[in-house]
């Protein structure tokens, strides 16, 4: 026996079908099995005489003259299709169905177009949330790499109980940061995170305070740097670093 | 359950348009027919015109049985388990029982509501399987219940209700075949 037989019989499919709880495929399905696979016809036939024993063992006695009644029904003549109706009722037949008909293309297409509409945001949705989840694992594997080093930028007489986190990797020159806290500043002035290295600040770039508390910001890498430091900046950045604003500090 | 030949009798006039075959369906199946309506409408009177209804529509569209597609009483019990649940979900239906004061009847207009089945009081094979697959099989066959339903009812997970089925249906399967040949054997002593 292959193995779709195998899942089939091990499947609820065909108790499914010989309760009535199958959809017009699957039914086509079974009736298809069970012409093609003697196994499949086995089991039906075996499942069909159970149940029917079981409907058989657990009858109900029907009420006295029912019998009778059931007999005496017109059972005929043989049902053919009937050929005495009226044209005006076939007529109006037609039109029925063809309203009924155009209604349900109308609501169709309409359905199918909200269907269309909900497939693309869902699909722009998906791209957005991998492209983030790709971020969010580029950047966890980073922190746990194990060259990496949590430093904390703690905060100066300038701005007194600021925090930076950066997250720095010599071997993968690569360079993290979020703001745990730094003080607001003017619209015209930004934030610029340097290295000192042999005395001279050597920029690694601006941040937006506010947006690199809800995520990691990756600032370049330099070697050889003594101390990670944070200065106020006019907006844009600044080539040299204005030290009489140094708000937060760490040395490495 | 009838003979091989008894049983090909009433295929061959039912696809014949043989009247004669509506006593032995009648005398064979009606008590089986009438049992799982009578379940599925709960009133005496609404699963006897159920059973009129099965009849004529048993043989009006007994030449289009097919018996590639099951045997003759699948197909049957389909038809009679469609009207008796047609019948309990209909307007006319629904407003009778909803006037009744028995309690049991005003219930079974919103099955669902219902958080205990009631126990069947089971006679053949099913009282030889546990009650946990009998009580899943007797609403599924019996009383004319989805899946669903059942898994609503019993406040059990669907797939609990699939699995029950087709244990239950394994273990009434070994009975059946245990009653059989037991059956065959009795002749057997019978005829010696």
């Amino acid at each position: 026996m292959n193995e779709e037989l195998r899942g089939i019989l091990e499947s609820d499919l065909l108790e499914r079908y010989l309760l009535g709880e199958v959809s017009e495929q699957e039914k086509a399905k079974v009736l298809e099995l069970r012409r093609t696979s003697p196994e499949i016809r086995q089991a039906l036939d075996e499942l069909e005489k159970t149940l029917e024993q079981v409907a058989l063992e657990e009858e109900i006695k029907s009420p006295p003259g029912l019998r009778d009644k059931i007999l005496r029904q017109d059972y005929n003549p043989a049902p053919k299709t009937t050929t005495s109706q009226s044209s005006y009722f076939w007529l109006a037949y037609a039109a029925g169905l063809l309203l009924i008909g155009g209604s349900v293309w109308f609501w169709q297409q309409q359905r199918i177009n909200e269907l269309e509409t909900q497939a693309t945001a869902y699909s722009e949705q998906i791209a957005q949330l991998e492209s983030d989840c790709q971020k969010t694992n580029r950047e966890l594997a980073l922190i746990n790499a194990p060259d990496t080093r949590p430093m904390i930028l703690k905060g100066t007489d300038y701005a007194p109980g600021s925090a930076v986190i950066v997250y720095w990797n010599p071997s993968e020159k690569a360079c993290l940061l979020r703001v745990a806290d730094l003080p607001d500043i003017p619209a015209d002035k930004t934030y610029q995170l340097w290295a000192d290295i042999d005395g001279e600040m050597n920029s690694l770039g601006t941040f937006d305070h506010q947006s690199a508390r809800d995520q990691l910001v990756a600032m370049a890498y330099l070697d050889h740097a003594e101390s990670l430091n944070v200065t106020v900046e006019p907006a844009g950045g600044n080539d040299h670093a204005t030290v009489s604003t140094l708000s937060a500090v760490v040395g490495i | 359950m009838l003979s091989k030949q008894a049983y090909q009798r009433i295929c061959d006039q039912l696809q014949a348009h043989d009247q004669a075959c509506i006593p032995l369906i009648y005398d064979h199946y009606g008590d089986a027919l009438y049992g799982v309506i009578y379940r599925i409408v709960g009133r005496e009177e609404d699963a006897a015109e159920v059973l009129q209804d099965t009849f004529v529509k048993i043989w009006k569209n007994g030449a289009a049985y097919d018996p590639e597609r099951g045997r003759l009483f699948t197909w049957m019990i389909n038809i009679a388990r469609n009207l008796a649940i047609n019948r309990r979900n209909s307007k006319g239906f629904r407003q009778q029982t909803d006037v009744q004061t028995d309690e049991k009847l005003v219930y079974l207009s919103d099955r669902s509501r219902e958080t205990v089945p009631e126990t069947l009081d089971a006679k053949g094979m099913l009282q030889k399987i546990d009650e946990k697959y009998r009580t899943v099989i007797s609403l599924l066959y019996l009383q004319g219940y989805t899946q669903q339903e059942v898994s609503d009812r019993l406040r059990i997970p669907l797939g609990t209700v699939k699995s029950r089925v087709k244990i239950g249906l394994r273990e009434l399967r070994k009975w059946y075949d245990f009653d059989t040949t037991a059956a065959l054997l009795a002749a057997f002593a019978l005829a010696e």
